[in-house]
């Protein structure tokens, strides 16, 4: 017999979209899904699932309010479609550009975040601290200590980052599930052996 | 627009060497790896203003690549395991660069475009305000504090450490040049009499090996492990 989760998952409330809505809206600033999950009594799957269903429904309806999700939080923004007027409002502090090397390591903790700065450089080939620095300061990305060993932190990206761009979630970006996984030095070489090997047998094949 | 001569600085050495391969339409193999040495030298001599902390890295991408072409000139060198994987590792390295170098155009319009998503300014405090919370202690205070130095300090640490390890590389090759300027002969025991340290040795070795296949000097041994003597190949 398959055993249950280990967790029993508290039943859903009646009208739970609309009032984490409710709650979303009241927060003001990003609310953290440990503190929905406080309110409501439920496990965190449970609120990110409504939370993008109404993320859907908003896009959908081409809404002038869009949520913007994160690791860890979601917030009301607006609809970035939008932003020729809502600019006349509100802004953006520096609009200084990104360099290339910023926009390159942006880029990597963009899609491979939460990532250490040695894997940032690994892939790089440079010594990256002052652009990561310089990205921290403009609040691009976060830097946060690292939960598997406290020597080192992590980089991943900043809800600015997404306002600035005008995606309401990390997964929004180009071609985000094929560049986000990992592929490691070992991955590599056993695939270029498939690859090789393959070859071969293909040329057998043809003959 | 990200295919034309880059004349102006490059992202680092893997961007540099990306652009290298690019430029001659060629894959990223082992064979065009050593077609592009000779550019890839000429281009950090060319730049002497290249910043120190990044010439390190562009360095220890070059001794890699006079590896690889060393080991096309010398076959039958058996290598250790270790050794043989430079390549494979450094066409990885190159292939995932690639992806984000990519992408980083992307990312570019994206951030850059005219297409951004506000939160509501209203709750902001107007006026910030320092007030020590509850539980703010001393201890608390210094652990911030050290924390604050420990991430200076992490910095520092680590620029000493990629000068040193490569400097010496492209020293070696320019004054092996300089050196044949005036003199027409060298030897290699003589030219590694004065140093102690074992990387010396192989370093000019590897220099010797990159003059050669630039075809501007000549190796000859009177006997197996004998000393080597070098000569200036006239120009023609």
């Amino acid at each position: 017999m398959n055993k249950k989760k280990e967790k029993e998952e508290s039943a859903i409330p009646e009208n739970f979209k609309e009032s984490l809505e409710s709650v979303i809206f009241v927060a003001g600033k990003p609310i953290q899904f440990k503190k929905i999950m406080a309110i409501f009594g439920l496990e965190k799957r449970q609120i990110v699932e409504e939370a993008e269903a109404l993320q859907a429904e908003y896009k959908e309806k081409n809404r002038g309010i869009h949520l913007l999700l994160t690791k860890d939080a979601v917030e009301m923004v607006t609809n970035p479609a939008f932003s020729k007027h809502t600019s006349q409002v509100a802004s953006f502090e520096l609009e200084e550009k990104l360099s290339d090397a910023a926009l390159e390591t942006m880029a990597i903790v963009a899609y491979r975040g939460p990532i250490t700065r040695a894997e940032i450089e690994l892939i790089r080939g440079v010594n990256s601290v002052y652009t990561l620095r310089n990205l921290s300061v403009r609040g691009l990305v976060l830097k946060k200590p690292n939960p598997d060993d406290a020597r080192m932190s992590i980089y991943e990206v900043s809800e600015k980052f997404l306002k600035h761009s005008g995606l309401m979630h990390e997964t929004d970006l180009p071609n985000f599930s094929e560049l986000s996984k990992k592929t490691t030095f070992e991955e590599y070489l056993d695939q270029k052996e498939k690859d090789s090997q393959k070859q071969i047998l293909d040329s057998v094949n043809r003959e | 627009m990200s295919y034309q001569v880059k004349i102006e600085k490059f992202e680092g050495p893997l961007d540099l060497l990306l652009e290298l391969i690019e430029k001659e339409k060629l894959e990223i193999t082992e064979v065009s790896l050593s077609k592009v040495t000779d550019q890839f030298l000429a281009f950090i001599e060319q730049n002497h203003d290249i910043e120190a902390s990044f010439l390190a890295d562009f360095l220890v991408v070059a001794a890699q690549l006079l590896f690889i072409k060393s080991k096309a000139l010398l076959p039958s060198l058996e290598l250790e395991e270790e050794a043989s994987l430079t390549v494979d590792e450094l066409e990885y390295r190159l292939k995932e660069y690639k992806k984000f170098k990519e992408i980083a155009q992307e990312i570019k319009r994206i951030f850059h475009a005219p297409r951004y998503s506000f939160e509501r300014k209203f709750f902001r405090p107007k006026q910030e305000l320092f007030y020590p919370g509850e539980n703010l202690s001393l201890d608390a205070l210094k652990n911030s504090f050290e924390n604050l130095i420990q991430y200076f300090e992490e910095q520092e640490k680590l620029e000493e450490k990629s000068i040193e390890k490569t400097v010496s590389i492209s020293e070696k090759i320019t004054e092996i040049k300089s050196f044949l300027v005036k003199n027409q002969k060298l030897d290699f025991e003589l030219m590694t009499s004065e140093t102690k340290s074992k990387v010396d040795v192989v370093v000019t070795f590897l220099a010797l090996l990159e003059l050669v296949k630039q075809r501007s000097v000549k190796l000859s041994q009177e006997r197996d492990f004998g000393n080597i003597l070098i000569e200036k190949i006239k120009d023609e």
